[in-house]
């Protein structure tokens, strides 16, 4: 859905063309999000159709050439969008958690042995995360970063709470394995 | 070059009245000079007694921790209170500081206890003070003062000695995350700034992150470790 | 270190002014009440001393009148007739009210003497001038201590008021500051006897007969013989005796005060003890930061006594000035009714340097003797306290040997006491001295506080002990006020020895007050001149 939205708002600053529009994202999702250019046409056409959005063909040869501009309906939409807060939580779509549906009650050497790694390696990104953080905040939080810096957090955050959600999991299946708790109190 | 701290299978053993606990079995650790270390774990896993120890604070039952390659296990506990006097920096959790002295007495405190009172020790102090952005704070009693300005005096304090090593007992523990993140930042920077030697015991992952290695204690062992330089993991044991 | 003193001790003290006040308070009230002893017992007994050595000078016995009309002259004659008699000196004294260039000065105890016989009773040293001649009926001799308050010298005249009005004299001579010059502290004058009767109206009369013995008579032979002889117109006294029974009165009042004082020091140190203990406690994080932070044990012990020390020394300031004055106020009180009934003055109440360095002294002290305890348990600090700011269910391990040592110093005080108090015959194997006794008694009394001080935590403890073991007899409240005080079994025992001595010393105060009065009424019986 925020790829839809993300486009209308690109495209409420000015028109453009499918190569302009893929740049602005890349530049506004930071490096966090890969988005195609399949992904932008898909969402483009859809946005045609619902009217929010019209194309005016420029060239008659390619359609990287395309011009699209937004509509009053969809400034309207995306205003809209915008003032009103998102009402789900983020869904669970966790790779961990599928895998671990899979394997347990199967084998729960690996499964602890999986979460481990899982968790040593969410805290070597998190170690990465933060030393970038680090080196943008040295050289001074200003108006063209700020938006980096936050997103820096939130990737952080979200690490962190993977990371105490698989710590919670060993400690639970061990725990109900029988075995004794890792930690007491 | 020498390690700052050496531990070669150090244990500590705390009997209460027929049983004993074994809050550290056997660690062995050397710390680097400059090194930025994170030390995680739950509770009872042994990382504030690891942290006493390499602070002075206390003693191991057996084994030897070298601070400086001075030997800790042969001092007397006025020996222990000049090493922790000359060579330590401690940032606690509860900040702990004296509630009769404004900021700039509890910085220039531990120079008061080791008798450094020459005019470029003070000049040094000053200077922290406004690294630390202390100095519109420096006659503020800590009554006075929010958490984050607390823990600002506890940095500038453990600093002023210039000491071998700082230990940081939770110190982001009593502060808000944007809070915790400006003083793990001035952490961070008094490391590279200064060239500090750092232990940080923490059970935050994102206080954690600051390190450049990050151990994981269990039952008062090394149960893992992780260089970040490379970004891997390095053994499990 | 004066730094880390400044801020460390002197704010907190200036912090909690109620708490540093009640410790200078504590330590003044031993020094209040050790300098106001020392001087009113220095003044006193120093006039009563040289009163009665002084007055009777070598006389061994004296005749006095039972009535307020003297004796007839010729009855020392007669007393110079008994056998053993080697001379029967006739003296007339008043109390003279004396003028100094028409101003009224005070009062004199004036003597009338016959100035050959005179001699044979008492040694006259003169600094200047000379002894007054037979028949000189307008000439004085005065102490060189009161001419010298007074700007006299040889020449000068002052009078004295008698039956037809002031009569004046002219003083020929200074006694010096011994013997019969410190008679009555100095305000003391000596005249020809008879023109003491005619000042006096006292023609045809004495007032006393000082006897000299012969050698190897006994004073009580002699007396019964003298008696016999007078057949009850006169009384017979052996001066020696009498000025004994007041004397020993005066020291024991002496003795009291001093055990008063000695009680109150004790109090006086329960009350430091107590508070230094509290704040001390109260700071117990702040010491233990400052451990971690690497500070030596010495350095924090020598803190906490150093502001002991410090709190002492305010005391004992406090102490002098306000102890001076109570000593004056007692010396007035007492002075008041001991002039009346014993001829004294309450000399000046100089602070000799003695008794000024004991009362700088005692203040530090015993404030310091009193931080050894809480001191102490500083050093017990650990620095891990710092990181794990909770209270422990902490206890004080009550150890054997210290239970043996409280019970055994109690044990010989008590002993001690019962036995000096009881056992006559141990007293006398012990001296005859009565001021050697009375410090043995002191310091009996001492230990047996001392056993008690020592004692008390150990029986507390276990009182409570029994009394939280009948926990359902309790209420949730009480349960937590016993185990309070079982945490601070010292603190609790201190208050409780505390008002232990307190009412103790009511006690003994109030009755021994109440037959001191008696004893010195009795005695204005027997004094040895009576008033106008």
């Amino acid at each position: 859905m925020s790829v839809k939205h993300g486009l209308l708002g690109l495209l409420a600053q000015k028109p453009q063309n499918g190569y302009e529009l893929k740049n602005s994202f890349d530049k506004i999702a930071g490096g966090f999000w890969d988005v195609n250019y399949g992904q932008i046409y898909s969402t483009i056409d859809r946005l045609v159709k619902d009217g929010l959005v019209i194309s005016s063909v420029e060239g008659k040869e390619s359609v990287e050439r395309r011009v699209y501009q937004i509509t009053e309906k969809g400034v309207k939409e995306f205003k809209d969008w915008l003032d009103k807060p998102s009402a789900k939580i983020r869904p669970l779509r966790d790779e961990v958690f599928v895998k671990l549906a899979f394997m347990y009650p199967f084998d729960k050497d690996a499964i602890l042995q999986l979460l481990a790694e899982q968790r040593q390696l969410y805290l070597a990104k998190m170690a990465e995360l933060t030393r970038q953080k680090y080196l943008l905040s040295r050289n001074g939080i200003s108006r063209d970063n700020l938006m980096t810096d936050l997103l820096l957090d939130a990737a952080l955050f979200h690490a962190e709470a993977d990371i105490k959600w698989i710590e919670h999991c060993e400690a639970k299946l061990r725990e109900f394995e029988g075995e004794p708790p890792v930690s007491d109190g | 070059m020498v390690n700052k701290v050496e531990m070669k299978d150090v244990s500590k053993i705390y009997k209460r009245g027929k049983s004993e606990f074994r809050a550290l079995n056997g660690i062995s650790l050397s710390i680097k000079e400059g090194e930025f270390l994170s030390v995680m774990g739950p509770s009872g896993s042994g990382k504030s007694t690891l942290l006493h120890l390499i602070g002075a604070l206390d003693k191991p039952t057996s084994g030897n921790i070298l601070i400086d390659s001075i030997a800790l296990s042969s001092l007397s506990d006025d020996d222990l209170s000049q090493i922790r006097r000359e060579k330590v920096g401690f940032i606690f959790q509860q900040f702990n500081l004296l509630p009769t002295l404004t900021a700039r007495e509890n910085v220039l405190l531990p120079l008061k206890i080791a008798n450094r009172v020459s005019s470029e020790a003070y000049r040094y102090a000053d200077e922290i003070i406004e690294t630390v952005g202390l100095k519109e704070f420096n006659n503020h009693l800590p009554e006075e003062m929010s958490g984050g300005q607390m823990q600002r005096v506890g940095i500038a304090r453990a600093l002023v000695i210039r000491p071998s090593i700082i230990l940081a007992d939770e110190p982001t523990g009593n502060l808000d995350s944007k809070t915790g993140e400006e003083i793990l930042n001035l952490l961070k920077g008094c490391q590279e700034q200064y060239k500090q030697t750092i232990v940080m015991v923490t059970h935050d992952a994102k206080a954690a992150a600051y390190g450049d290695r990050i151990i994981r204690l269990k039952d008062g062992q090394i149960e893992e470790e992780m260089e970040v330089t490379n970004a891997l993991p390095i053994s499990n044991i | 270190m004066l730094s880390l003193f400044r801020t460390f001790n002197l704010r907190y003290l200036i912090k909690h002014k109620l708490r540093t006040t009640t410790i200078i308070f504590g330590v003044a009230l031993g020094v209040i009440m050790v300098v106001s002893t020392m001087l009113v017992n220095q003044s006193i007994l120093r006039s009563y001393r040289s009163l009665v050595d002084k007055a009777a000078g070598k006389t061994d016995l004296q005749v006095m009148s039972n009535t307020d009309s003297g004796l007839p002259a010729s009855m020392a004659n007669e007393v110079a007739s008994v056998k053993g008699v080697k001379a029967a000196i006739p003296v007339v004294h008043r109390d003279g009210f004396v003028f100094i260039e028409d101003k009224q000065s005070g009062v004199l105890l004036v003597y009338g003497i016959d100035p050959n016989k005179d001699k044979v009773a008492r040694d006259y040293e003169f600094i200047a001038g000379r002894q007054v001649k037979t028949g000189e009926d307008d000439a004085v001799v005065i102490t060189k201590t009161w001419a010298r308050e007074n700007n006299l010298k040889i020449g000068d005249r002052i009078g004295f008021a008698g039956v037809e009005g002031i009569k004046r004299f002219k003083i020929v001579g200074l006694l010096a500051n011994k013997g019969p010059g410190q008679i009555n502290a100095g305000l003391f004058a000596v005249i020809d006897i008879n023109a003491a009767r005619v000042l006096f109206n006292r023609i045809g009369k004495v007032d006393q007969v000082d006897v000299v013995l012969e050698d190897e008579e006994k004073p009580k032979v002699v007396q019964s013989r003298i008696d016999t002889r007078l057949d009850g117109r006169a009384e017979v006294e052996i001066p020696a005796t009498r000025g004994l029974e007041v004397q020993k009165t005066l020291e024991g009042m002496a003795f009291f005060l001093n055990l008063a004082a000695m009680l109150a020091v004790f109090v006086g140190a329960f009350i430091i003890f107590n508070n230094l203990e509290m704040s001390v406690e109260e700071r117990r994080f702040g010491i233990s930061v400052l451990r971690a932070l690497g500070l030596g044990r010495k350095k924090i012990f020598s803190l906490v006594v150093l502001e002991a020390i410090l709190l002492g020394f305010v005391g004992s300031a406090f102490g002098i000035i306000m102890g001076s004055l109570l000593a004056k106020a007692m010396s007035q009180a007492l002075a008041g009714f001991v002039v009346t009934e014993l001829r004294m003055r309450a000399t000046d109440l100089g602070l000799t340097p003695q008794i000024l360095l004991i009362g700088v002294l005692l203040g530090p002290v015993v404030s310091a003797a009193a931080s050894v305890g809480p001191a102490s348990r500083m050093l017990k600090v650990s620095p891990i306290e710092a990181l794990k700011p909770f209270e422990t269910a902490w206890r004080p391990k009550s150890s054997a040997w210290k239970l043996t040592i409280s019970t055994l110093v109690f044990l010989i005080g008590v002993g001690l006491l019962t036995v000096g108090l009881f056992i006559p015959k141990f007293l006398d194997i012990i001296s005859k001295d009565t001021r050697q006794l009375a410090n043995y008694l002191m310091l009996a009394i001492l230990i047996s506080f001392l056993g008690s001080v020592l004692l008390m935590p150990h029986l507390l403890s276990t009182l409570l002990s029994i009394l939280i073991r009948c926990g359902r007899l309790c209420s949730f409240t009480l349960r937590m006020v016993f185990d309070n005080m079982r945490r601070v079994p010292g603190r609790t025992a201190a208050t409780i020895t505390g008002m232990m001595i307190a009412i103790a010393m009511m006690i003994a105060v109030t009755c021994h007050a109440g037959r001191l009065v008696k004893k010195l009424s009795m005695l204005r019986e027997k004094s040895f001149a009576p008033d106008w």
